[in-house]
């Protein structure tokens, strides 16, 4: 009975329908209306324009060297089954990190590989010329290197008369993001681009779910409103009313999710890839995520419900804003100025996860975020719970 | 008459601040007991220390003879609150509003439908019931606030100011209603700081500020305890200072003043009026107009606590 009711009244909110999945399917409209042309296939997707610099020496920094040469080598990137049909990457010599940065401002580069062999460290610097596909490109690039290298560490270790087959296969097993579109847009260097701002308009329809956690809490806590009042007094257990609550506004907020995928991926063309459990589980701890930090809002923030939701808001477009969803490079930019903002903003990492998933080959950056996004969950969550187990309705 | 609440010694502190200090009540079965006191006097901080929704650091709470918990899951079923805020899903309609709180209490349908369709009628909502709450008058709202307390019958019924910012008309049906479910055998607690209403629904009224118990008692009782009884008003002209001495003289009057228009005189229980109108008509004054009120609550608060009740 609990939970049809919260259903019903979820389903009624207008405001939270609104900004859950009206506006986001509106943003969409407006993103394919102003950035995309008519279907067209794949993008023609250059090489990137890269440079390396050694900062000091060491296996691990010849063979990233190594790698960076095969994938500007088309022929090798034809026999290495990445899928592309020419060169990955273009290398720009440069004699100095000086002359490095003074090519990528001249946008001549477009990412820099300082690369340090003692320390086994790869640092991926990209300049204005560099869109997002291209940071996507080397972080792939560097990504798929250092878990390869580990394997060939490894290797060493426990079979030194293998190396040499090991190393062989090593330069053949690198993946790279292949960037895929259906569209091209005015610029093609750019159109891949353009599929960020769906992927993000997703994440942002889920984020509003930040006001469905401030509800539910509301809903159960004496202290903040007069039916919470009345649950607490009433004879039915509080976990019962909380977990009615809360699961309602759950499935409605993943079914919201999907519907918006769905319309992103049949009526605007987006690529979702081949991943369906994955993308599931993104939506699922997605949704699971905004809700836990909403009962956090509704818990440890002041002011009335509207006054809380309004926090809450504007919480979620600054993260939304930060992760790239008016400016596409702002993530891109924010790495190369501040990157911290980009490993803790959560609009950010759901952003890079959904991207991976659908845009990488191997899926380790996606469950990382996954399990970033997770972890955070968990402990909002218990922080709520706590709180609520606690709290006691106090006005004098 | 059977002890239904029983409040013993409860002390409420939030840090330095005592909000409840030391206080004791009793609330008989099937009476109506009015809480009365200014904002911030402690009496919503009982009420939910009595709920169990608050903590208390002293004190024991007993309802219907067992010690209130949070966990006294039976005798919560028997409780039923009536928050001071429209406390009502805008989401759902008013039929939908009942069930949902009367649910939280009887988990069979059909009963729940039986009960919800009396609460509906009990507040005369039946042409509302599909309504949602927003197109609904601030007295019908506070109507279905009503009913979504008391659907499920219950034996203990707590009223936190439920007519503030109602019609007169809605406030009425609002006191009828009241004063029906004690007639059914409900048993009800009711706050307010407007003494009026008490006055005319409590068959005895507790008194307390700064979290304390000021005075018990039916309302004579409260009355009788005060030296004030009666406060008379005279419209005449040109009493003198003599002549408004002599009153002042008079037995039973413990103050009196005149303006130039009105006399205005504090009396204790007595034929007050007739003696005052006596000598007055015999030193030759002509009265225009001339009120006796009796004490309010309000008096009473006034000479127990030296300020007013009402603070808005």
């Amino acid at each position: 009975m609990m939970f049809t009711y919260y259903l019903r009244k979820t389903l009624r909110d207008k405001a939270y329908i609104f900004w859950s999945l009206a506006f986001p399917i509106l943003l969409m409209t407006c993103f394919n209306v102003t950035f995309m042309g008519p279907a067209k296939g794949e993008v023609d997707f250059k090489p990137v324009r890269s440079s390396i610099i050694v900062e000091s020496e060491g296996a691990f920094a010849e063979q990233f060297q190594n790698i960076l040469l095969e994938l500007a080598d088309a022929e090798k990137v034809k026999e290495g089954n990445l899928g592309y049909d020419h060169a990955v990457v273009e290398m720009i010599r440069v004699d100095s990190k000086e002359d490095a940065e003074k090519k990528i401002l001249n946008k001549d580069v477009e990412v820099l590989f300082l690369v340090n062999g003692e320390k086994e460290t790869i640092d991926v610097k990209v300049g204005d010329g560099a869109n997002m596909t291209t940071l996507m490109v080397a972080r792939s690039i560097t990504e798929s290197y250092r878990r390869n290298y580990t394997i060939v560490k490894d290797a060493t270790m426990t079979a030194p008369d293998k190396i040499g087959v090991v190393m062989d296969s090593m330069a053949k097993s690198i993946s790279v993001m292949k960037p895929k579109s259906t569209y091209l847009g005015d610029n093609e260097n750019s159109s891949n681009v353009y599929l960020w701002y769906f992927y993000s308009t997703i994440v942002m329809g889920m984020f509003f779910n930040v006001t469905s956690g401030i509800h539910t809490v509301f809903d159960i806590q004496g202290n903040l409103s007069g039916y919470g009042m009345r649950t607490s007094v009433s004879p039915k257990k509080k976990s019962k009313i909380l977990l009615s609550a809360f699961l309602a506004r759950y499935v409605v907020s993943c079914a919201i999710t999907f519907f918006a995928i769905t319309v992103m991926n049949r009526l605007f063309h987006v690529p979702l890839g081949d991943r369906l459990p994955q993308i599931i589980l993104f939506v699922l701890v997605g949704n699971l995520f905004a809700m836990s930090l909403g009962s956090l809002f509704g818990l440890f923030t002041k002011g009335d419900e509207n006054q809380r939701d309004n926090k809450a808001t504007a919480f979620i477009m600054i993260s939304v804003f930060l992760s790239g969803e008016m400016i596409v490079n702002l993530p891109g930019l924010l790495e190369k100025f501040c990157p911290i903002v980009n490993r803790i903003n959560p609009a950010t990492i759901m952003n890079f996860a959904f991207f991976r998933l659908v845009h990488y080959p191997t899926l380790t950056g996606f469950w990382l975020n996954m399990i970033k996004i997770s972890l955070a969950t968990v402990v909002f969550l218990t922080i709520a719970i706590l709180k609520l187990r606690r709290e006691k309705y106090a006005a004098l | 008459m059977n002890e239904i609440i029983k409040v013993d010694g409860l002390v409420k502190r939030y840090k330095e601040l005592i909000a409840v200090d030391n206080f004791s009540m009793k609330v008989n079965e099937g009476e109506i007991l009015g809480l009365l006191g200014p904002n911030g006097s402690g009496k919503s901080t009982t009420i939910n220390c009595i709920l169990s929704l608050l903590e208390y650091d002293k004190g024991t709470i007993t309802i219907m003879g067992k010690e209130m918990t949070p966990k006294s899951y039976d005798i919560k079923s028997k409780i039923g609150v009536v928050p001071q805020e429209v406390s009502v899903f805008e989401e759902l309609t008013v039929y939908e509003n009942i069930d949902f709180f009367c649910g939280l209490y009887i988990e069979n349908k059909e009963e729940r439908r039986k009960k919800v369709q009396e609460a509906i009628d009990f507040v005369g909502l039946e042409e509302f019931k599909k309504f949602r709450p927003k197109k609904l008058s601030g007295g019908l709202k506070r109507r279905l606030n009503i009913a979504c307390g008391i659907a499920h019958k219950p034996k203990i019924i707590f009223f936190d100011e439920p007519t503030v910012a109602v019609d007169p008309q809605s406030r009425n049906k609002i006191l009828e209603g009241i004063e029906q479910l004690r007639r059914e055998g409900a048993t009800i607690i009711y706050t307010s700081h407007y003494m009026e209403e008490v006055e005319q629904l409590a068959d005895r009224v507790i008194i307390i500020d700064k979290g304390q118990l000021i005075a018990e008692g039916t309302v004579d009782e409260l009355k009788s305890m005060i030296k004030k009884s009666e406060m008379i008003k005279i419209e005449a002209k040109g009493i003198s200072e003599e002549d408004l001495n002599r009153v002042r003289d008079l037995e039973n009057v413990y103050s009196a003043e005149y303006d130039g228009k009105t006399l205005k005189i504090e009396a204790g229980n007595g034929n007050n009026v007739v003696k005052v109108m006596t000598m007055l008509q015999e030193k030759g004054y002509r009265i225009k107009n001339m009120y006796s009120e009796q004490p309010t609550l309000n008096d009473v608060f006034l000479e127990l606590t030296g300020k007013e009740l009402r603070d808005d």
